[in-house]
């Protein structure tokens, strides 16, 4: 039964499902520590960082659509999208995208709108058109991939555009490039979801529709705007995973990555209900599906077992946050 | 009577009467379209095809199963993981012999259906991350069993045969069985106390706890239920294929829920019918191989444009469900302001 928790609680009523991420996490930086050589290292904290860049970068933003009572599964289709469209603008001979600078921003920018434009379309059909999320962003799971390898014609092609490598790949102050705009973003969407409008309206909606509606808040272009900014987070998460691979593959780009992030949104205590958004939460959840992932392959444990135990995890770090029933 | 008005009254008993029948009124249209589009569609090969075709049969159980999970409000991502864990065990079992192996591959099923069911209903965890767990964990598990490869079963194995059995070279014996258990289904869900309970709990739960419902033990059973049809699915996989392989039937959870809801299902539970899923279930099935044929008769269309042409329209009927649903909102408030004499409301 879902019990409706307190919004803020009070002093020394500290809840341990408040903490589940957390108590996770340092249980498997302990048990690295000693199953581990060269754990406590800036070489571990960098991958560590740098791999979870593109993962956390998307999951700020679906922690806002789950926030308003949403889901989105359209996100790896989104990212093949703007991967598809950022990737042939790569591969012209068009001088301005070889620019220094002005290129990549080019390519960030086509890979933003594209990914958003296709975020506006899951905002219209659930904001618009009262689509249940699900159903919606599953349609355009199926028809975004579908669209992006048309546009490729399912070609893989490599990127050798040094700029956006150098974005994924590079260094800035000791910290990886995708680590830092990592930050950024992460920074945003809390000040977004503590100090602004925009972060009110999204908890209003998501602890209770209707009566957000009647007491003002403009539903329609909320939803709009948080599947839209949704999509253009997918954007930047596209660049990035191109960047990385040195690949566009319209068929792999994302695949999947729905799944992961939403897992990570869960396991970080923002509950699928909408409502209460938890965003340092879902830092942690990242956090923690990264560390494991990171843990299962310095020990070499085969993928098929690796899903195993991520299962168990994912399962039993929601599992911590339960509270009990009144 | 002027004829016009004798039409427009024939044409509103019509709307009337068709009204919450979209999605089979969709169905029958698709079929007139491949009549008359194809010289051939319906000659007994094409329609055999289609009828013992993994689209329809195995997508049908797990819709089956899902249409209950949906109905009290739930979410399974897992059917398809579980289908192809089943249809792996099966195959290893399948030296023991048919009946031996079949059970085990619904057994199998039943186990994990029963670990949702458990972990939802009595640890109280979300549905959604627990089948997302579990599909992650039934794909690392068949794997595993497989060893990393593929499992086949001998052509001479009694269920490869069991599946191509034909009456009238028409109607697959598969069919029938799916047929049957969509019947006793339908009949559980609308009829059976057990169905209501199942309905009331997604309606509102609690209200259904109030009035003294079990909803533990039913929101457990549901996800046995749908744990066992997946696993039947599996076998029936595994006849069809005649090969336990752990990476089949990627996705398939996505179409499986795609059906339920373009039946008329409602997500957010309360509200379902077998008969409706079953609509659904054969829209899509007729969808792909509708798309099957263009591509060889019609206009070539290449496999992402298939997946183009199937996300537009499961948005497309998901649309015109949502708008009809709309209206049909707004009539009933119109008609109860006329009711009430108050003044009529705005649409928004």
């Amino acid at each position: 039964m879902s019990v409706v928790a307190p919004l803020r609680l009070k002093r020394g009523e500290v809840s341990l499902a408040d903490w589940g991420v957390w108590i996770a996490l340092i249980g498997l930086v302990i048990f690295n520590a000693f199953a581990t050589s060269r754990f406590f290292s800036l070489q571990t904290l960098q991958t560590n960082l740098t791999q979870m860049a593109a993962i956390a970068i998307l999951a700020m933003g679906m922690t806002l659509v789950v926030a308003t009572g949403g889901i989105d599964l359209s996100i790896g289709a989104l990212m093949a999208l703007a991967g598809a469209f950022a990737g042939t603008a790569m591969v012209t001979d068009l001088p301005i995208m070889h620019t220094p600078l002005i290129g990549v921003i080019l390519v960030l920018l086509i890979a933003i709108v594209v990914a958003g434009l296709f975020g506006l379309v899951n905002g219209f059909l659930i904001g618009g058109l009262g689509l249940q999320p699900i159903i919606a962003t599953l349609g355009v799971l199926i028809a975004g991939r579908g669209i992006a390898q048309l546009i490729t014609s399912g070609r893989l092609f490599t990127v050798d555009d040094a700029q956006v490598l150098d974005l994924a790949r590079g260094q800035f102050l000791g910290l990886s490039n995708q680590a830092w705009l990592m930050f950024v973003v992460i920074a945003a969407a809390a000040l977004l979801r503590r100090s602004s409008v925009f972060g009110r309206y999204v908890v209003a909606i998501g602890g209770n529709e209707l009566a957000a509606r009647s007491a003002g808040v403009p539903v329609r272009s909320m939803k709009i705007a948080v599947y839209t900014l949704m999509g253009c987070l997918a954007g930047v998460a596209a660049v990035l995973s191109i960047g990385i691979n040195g690949t566009v593959d319209t068929a792999n780009l994302g695949l999947n990555w729905e799944f992961t992030v939403i897992s990570a949104v869960v396991v970080g205590g923002t509950p699928l209900t909408g409502g209460r958004p938890r965003i340092a939460g879902t830092v942690g959840g990242v956090a923690l599906l990264q560390l494991l992932t990171f843990t299962l392959a310095s020990h070499n444990i085969p993928k098929e077992v690796a899903n195993l135990i991520q299962a168990a995890v994912i399962v039993a770090a929601v599992a911590l946050q339960l509270r009990r029933k009144k | 009577m002027s004829t016009p008005s004798v039409l427009s009254a024939r044409l509103g008993a019509l709307r009337t009467k068709a009204r919450g029948h979209g999605p089979l009124i969709i169905l029958l249209a698709v079929l007139l379209f491949a009549l008359l589009r194809y010289r051939n569609f319906y000659n007994p090969f094409n329609v055999s095809a289609i009828l013992s075709s993994t689209d329809l049969l195995c997508i049908g159980l797990m819709a089956i199963g899902l249409t209950f999970v949906i109905a009290a409000g739930e979410i399974d991502l897992s059917v398809a993981g579980v289908a192809v864990c089943a249809s792996v065990v099966t195959a290893l079992l399948a030296p023991l012999g048919a009946p031996v192996a079949v059970m085990a591959g619904v057994a199998v099923g039943i186990v994990l259906g029963l670990a949702n069911g458990v972990l939802v209903a009595f640890v109280g965890l979300p549905s959604f991350i627990v089948t997302l767990a579990m599909l992650l964990a039934t794909r690392g598990l068949s794997l595993i069993l497989a060893d990393r490869g593929r499992v086949p079963v001998d052509y001479s194995f009694p269920l490869v045969s069991f599946y191509s059995t034909k009456f009238w070279g028409l109607v697959p014996l598969p069919l029938l069985v799916v047929v049957g258990i969509a019947i006793v289904a339908g009949l559980v869900l609308s009829r059976s106390p057990f169905g209501i309970h199942v309905l009331a709990i997604g309606g509102d739960r609690e209200s259904a706890v109030l009035m003294g419902l079990k909803e533990g033990w039913i929101r457990c059973v549901i996800f046995v239920i749908t744990g066992s049809l997946s696993g039947l699915a599996g076998v029936f996989l595994l006849a069809k294929t005649t090969t336990g392989n752990p990476l089949e039937a990627q996705g398939w959870e996505l179409t499986a829920i795609a059906a339920v809801v373009l039946g008329g299902t409602l997500l957010s539970g309360g509200r379902g019918s077998i008969a409706s899923t079953s609509v659904g279930v054969g829209l899509l099935a007729i969808v792909f191989q509708i798309l099957n044929y263009e591509n060889g008769q019609g206009i070539p269309i290449n496999s992402y444009w298939q997946n183009v042409i199937r996300g537009v329209f499961v948005l497309a009927i998901v649309i015109v469900q949502a708008v009809g649903a709309r209206a049909d909102q707004r009539r009933r408030a119109v008609e109860a302001a006329r009711f009430h004499g108050n003044p009529i409301p705005s649409a928004q």
